[in-house]
């Protein structure tokens, strides 16, 4: 399966919104990585990433996310996780993970 | 027990296979979601770590015995090995490292195990009962 990222910058918030829709594995980690990037090569705000349609996510996967997330926090901004499936939300808490990106469940 | 192999390259392209093939079975034989997610995760994570550290092997074997109390799987490579080292949970500055994957597989199945010789290859033993 590959990765679909859809996203957009709300004034309204002042940050990235973006869907991240399939699997982020081994495979695609790296497309992620870059797209994500670039995005914020654009414009450095803060990230929410919509999680409902990400369906699976492995180490490498965590990996990204914590590269993103110590990006992010050096300009003091940060990565928030929204809806995602249990699966992906048990990975978090057993890794540890919620505790370094903020997990919104609903 | 019913024996299911299949052997894939040692590309991160076919990894998605072995996950696949391994959900199938599971289901097949009545895992719940839940496990069968587990299971997929774990076999991810094992071919995962023959795609980034097993050097020297062209391909990944995969074998899946199950029966109605457990699932065995097996994931070998023929690399060079390495020395395994006590698992343990990495912090969050290690992620990016190599201990994150058999740390999730410890976490999320009943029982790992990992045999490494060095120039002979890895083999990843892991349970999942049912």
């Amino acid at each position: 399966m590959a990765v679909k990222i859809r996203y957009l910058f709300s004034e309204r918030s002042d940050r990235w919104e973006v869907k991240i829709i399939g699997e982020v594995d081994i495979n695609t980690s790296t497309e992620v990585k870059e797209k994500l990037e670039s995005i914020l090569e654009e414009k450095q705000k803060s990230m929410i990433i919509n999680a409902e349609e990400l369906d699976y996510i492995d180490s490498t996967g965590l990996g990204m996310l914590i590269g993103i997330v110590k990006k992010l926090k050096q300009q003091d901004l940060e990565l928030v996780l929204a809806k995602p499936q249990d699966s992906i939300l048990k990975l978090f808490r057993i890794t540890g993970l919620d505790k370094v990106i903020r997990i919104r469940e609903e | 027990m019913e024996v299911f192999k299949i052997n894939i390259p040692n590309k991160k392209e076919y990894v998605i296979s072995a996950r696949l093939a391994a959900t199938s079975v599971a289901g097949i034989h009545g895992y719940d979601i839940e496990k069968i997610e587990d299971i997929r995760l774990a076999v991810g994570e094992a071919c995962n770590n023959v795609v980034l550290h097993g050097r020297g092997s062209e391909s990944i074997d995969i074998v899946i015995e199950v029966n109605d109390e457990l699932m065995k799987i097996s994931v070998s490579d023929k690399g060079r090995g390495f020395v395994p080292r006590e698992i343990q949970n990495p912090t969050p500055e290690e992620y990016a490292g190599s201990g994150l994957g058999l740390y999730i597989i410890d976490s999320i199945m009943d029982e790992l195990v990992v045999e490494s010789e060095e120039e002979k290859g890895t083999t990843i033993r892991m349970i999942k009962r049912r």
